[in-house]
């Protein structure tokens, strides 16, 4: 049932920009076309895709795999232009999605699927949160068993600091300089707590490895080169972890973010019906159960069961489980001034000795 | 008031009608009057929350190395986080006006029209971004080493909350208002029910009535309804007076003529027993006299029982003219009497009533007047009009004691025992047609010695005001 097509672009930059076309056509005879802004991997998305299809065979969808910051950037450029733009975005930079919202280039959906979000992850039925990914660390349990005791920020900070030695240069987490996903996390763990910038100093003691995905992360714990990634996707690491019985996560126990992919229809959509149908899919039951079993990304609604899913999710955590809310605070930190300040702070914390 | 299509209307139609039409205008215009103090309400209340967010910025706003310098706290923009969800915009300004952080084309607050400036903080509303949004402008004092100076902060909100808030607190409104209508409409209908509910017993009680009893309605009655059963009440009494009348003239009639017409049947009893033509001839000239006599008194019973029910048709006349003509009528019987007849006085009297009975009332004025004086005596009628009209007549024959004059308006009252045809209802004719023109009888000394009789009239009464006696002021006497 895979309709993958062709391939039309791979940009090979120096930046870890990515831009690809996707092309999934579709059975029915009169085709129309959802053209979709995503962040999400097409291997993720390619069920959700399949299923979706089935349901409405006449849709055909141009699935662009965007950066985050690309999709923020070049939709609104596109819609300030006045030229055609994507019908759906979905992206799992919150900030940006909302800021998008907020500026006004989002349009109204609401439908029974989009009542049975709780309020955080609904904001002005423009934005509307459809995965629930805990921010978790993962670690190396066969060389570093003892971190198992490791379930707190300041605990983390502690053993850094009373480190006889073996964590330096073996821990890793978000850059959130290069990374939106990293800057969300961190600029939330701020918001937290104070006692994340003693994690920060102590990372930057510790010369900790900066990296700007997820991936990359849970391979260099894999592989040994890391002992410890901090603030890694619980959705990526979770497959991993299924994997390699040599990997561990610990949801962290004092508190755990949550993050949410965001969807999002334009308010210029040549397709916002479709768009509408995608949203409805991604969120139905059927939509939610394929994101929790087949795609890994954690389901949101609560009625799924399964080991991806918010309830699991709950059970499993010992601590709050803190989910970003959707709305007007999300703006903060895309303050240039203030983002300038976080990254002069992370830096500093950074270049310790 | 009169319908004018047959249709039957009803008093609680009408009232609830004119009710709901008041109090929709009333309410249409409560709700609104209330919608805008709602958006006011509204706007104060979340001008507050936007001043603190403006207030948490401007705390937060300073003077570095590098110029001005703002870190937003997270809690200022997730403050504004509200159910309607609105969105949100800032900006920052350094002293110089150029935006160093936010939404840079957030529109600013319009000129001041005066030196002063405008107040600290300034609320308005603009549209911004296809949304009518509400901003608060901050100025906040900031100084360094470098510089120093007012910084503004500018913190905007779209309306979707005000507006939502404004208008559950018309929902509300609106429903107290309907509840208000609808208890007012069934309290008016209730009320209006009851109020009704005297006039439903004043008609069981005029429905129990016997056809003849015409005393007047003494039920409680609500105010409103004083008119209607006054009017109702004098309708009575004029049946009343009619029915009187007629019953006086039966029995004055069965009463006076009963006594005249057996003194006939006696004398033509006489008469036919006669033998002797002179005598039969003799006795024929006294029947004769009977007869005119008694025809006579059966015309001023009439007359008298016509003048205590006045027609009702008054019109414009001329009194004068009316005692001229009655003058001339009389003349041919004055002569017979050799009586000075006159007529003195104004050319044109203008007045209001009834032609035939003031005509009535001026022969038996004068018929009066020939009748009581001796032969050769001077007998003068006169018509004065200036403010109030009057007549007079005045003879010069013997005259009436003071303390009889009450007495001769009475019917049948005679002074002396005289052999002419008088019949004692003359002046009481007179009184009651008077009484019926709202005019006054009176008796005085007249200048030559005799008797002066004088009619006052009332002041000429505008036309549409009953002239006919209140039920009280009736000579006739009263109702049973």
């Amino acid at each position: 049932m895979r309709r993958l097509i062709f391939l039309v672009a791979a940009l090979v930059f120096v930046s870890p920009a990515r831009a690809e076309l996707v092309t999934y056509e579709a059975d029915g005879s009169d085709p129309q076309t959802l053209v979709i802004y995503s962040s999400t991997d097409t291997e993720r998305m390619v069920h959700l895709v399949d299923a979706f299809q089935r349901k409405h065979p006449d849709v055909r969808i141009d699935y662009h795999l965007l950066d985050t910051l690309d999709i923020y950037r070049r939709t609104s450029s596109e819609m300030d232009g006045g030229k055609t733009t994507a019908d759906l975005l979905l992206s799992s930079a919150m900030d940006l999605q909302i800021k998008l919202v907020n500026d006004g280039y989002a349009a109204v959906h609401s439908s029974v699927e989009t009542e049975t979000l709780p309020d955080w992850a609904n904001w002005r039925n423009q934005a509307f949160g459809f995965t629930y990914e805990p921010a978790v660390m993962i670690y190396n349990r066969a060389l570093v068993p003892q971190l198992a005791d490791v379930t707190t920020r300041f605990g983390l900070a502690q053993s850094l600091t009373f480190d006889v030695g073996y964590l330096r240069n073996r821990i890793v987490t978000y850059d959130p300089e290069r990374s939106g996903l990293g800057y969300l996390f961190g600029t939330h763990d701020a918001i937290q707590s104070e006692d994340f910038w003693y994690l920060a100093r102590s990372l930057g003691d510790m010369r900790v490895g900066l990296e700007t995905s997820s991936a990359t992360m849970i391979d260099k714990v894999a592989s040994g080169e890391a002992l410890i990634a901090y603030n890694v996707l619980g959705s990526y690491a979770r497959a991993r972890v299924r994997e390699n019985p040599d990997l561990a996560i610990t949801i962290p126990s004092d508190y755990c973010l949550v993050m949410s992919r965001i969807a999002m229809i334009t308010r210029t959509a040549r397709n916002p019906q479709a768009a509408g149908l995608f949203i409805d899919f991604l969120l139905s039951r059927e939509g939610q159960k394929l994101i929790a079993n087949t795609a890994s990304l954690y389901s949101l609604r609560d009625d799924i069961q399964g080991e991806a899913t918010a309830a699991n999710l709950r059970q499993a955590a010992q601590g709050p489980l803190i989910p970003i809310h959707l709305g007007p605070g999300l703006l903060v930190y895309l303050d240039k001034i203030k983002r300038r300040e976080f990254l002069a702070r992370w830096r500093r914390a950074m270049a310790r000795e | 008031m009169t319908p004018r299509a047959p249709h039957t209307w009803s008093i609680r139609r009408r009232v609830l009608g004119w009710l709901f039409a008041g109090m929709g205008l009333v309410f249409a215009a409560n709700l609104i009057t209330s919608y805008y103090g709602n958006r006011e309400a509204a706007d104060s209340a979340y001008d507050r929350l936007l001043l603190a967010s403006a207030s948490a910025i401007a705390e937060r706003t300073a003077v570095r190395e590098e110029g001005v310098w703002v870190d937003i706290p997270y809690a200022a923009l997730n403050m504004l986080a509200s159910t309607a969800q609105d969105r949100v915009f800032y900006a920052v300004s350094a002293p110089d006006g150029q935006v160093i952080t936010g939404y840079e084309d957030l529109p600013l607050p319009p000129e001041p029209g005066h030196r002063r400036g405008l107040p600290n903080p300034f609320f308005y509303d603009v549209v911004y971004r296809g949304a009518s949004v509400r901003v608060v402008s901050l100025r906040t004092f900031v100084i360094g080493s470098n510089l120093s100076g007012f910084a503004t902060i500018r913190v905007a909100q779209t309306r979707g909350e005000r507006e939502a808030l404004a208008l559950s607190l018309l929902n509300q409104s609106a429903i107290w208002t309907l509840v208000i209508a609808i208890s007012g409409g069934f309290a008016a209908w209730v009320g209006i029910s009851l109020g009704l509910r005297p006039l439903d017993r004043l008609r069981e009680a005029l429905g129990r009535r016997s056809p003849d009893d015409v005393r007047p309605v003494l039920h409680d009655v609500p105010r409103e309804f004083k008119p209607l059963v006054g009017a109702v009440n004098g309708m009575l009494m004029r049946i009343d007076n009619g029915l009187s009348a007629m019953r006086r003239f039966i029995s004055d009639a069965s009463h006076q003529l009963k006594t005249p017409l057996a003194g006939l049947q006696v004398q033509t009893e006489m008469a036919l027993r006669e033998k002797d033509p002179d005598t039969i001839l003799d006795s024929l000239d006294k029947i004769n006299t009977s007869v005119r006599r008694t025809s006579r008194l059966a015309t001023q019973l009439l007359s008298h029982a016509r003048a205590a029910e006045p027609s009702g048709g008054f019109v414009d006349l001329d009194l004068s003219r009316i005692s001229r003509e009655a003058v001339s009528a009389m003349t041919p019987q004055a002569l017979a009497r050799d009586i000075d007849l006159g007529f003195e006085g104004v050319d044109s009297a203008p007045l209001r009533g009834d032609a035939t009975l003031l005509g009535e009332m001026i022969v038996n004025l004068i018929d009066n007047a020939l009748r009581y004086t001796p032969k050769g005596a001077v007998v003068t009628l006169r018509v004065d009009q200036n403010e109030t009209t009057t007549i007079t007549v005045d003879d010069d024959g013997p005259g009436i004691p003071a303390e009889k004059r009450e007495m001769v308006f009475e019917r049948f009252v005679r002074l002396q025992e005289s052999e002419t045809e008088g019949c004692g209802l003359g002046l009481a004719i007179v009184q009651e047609i008077a009484a019926g023109h709202g005019a006054r009888v009176t008796m005085e000394d007249a200048p030559s010695g005799g008797l002066r009789v004088r009619i006052a009239f009332p002041e000429p009464v505008a036309s549409g005001v009953s002239p006919f006696p209140s039920p009280q002021s009736s000579p006739s006497g009263k109702g049973r």
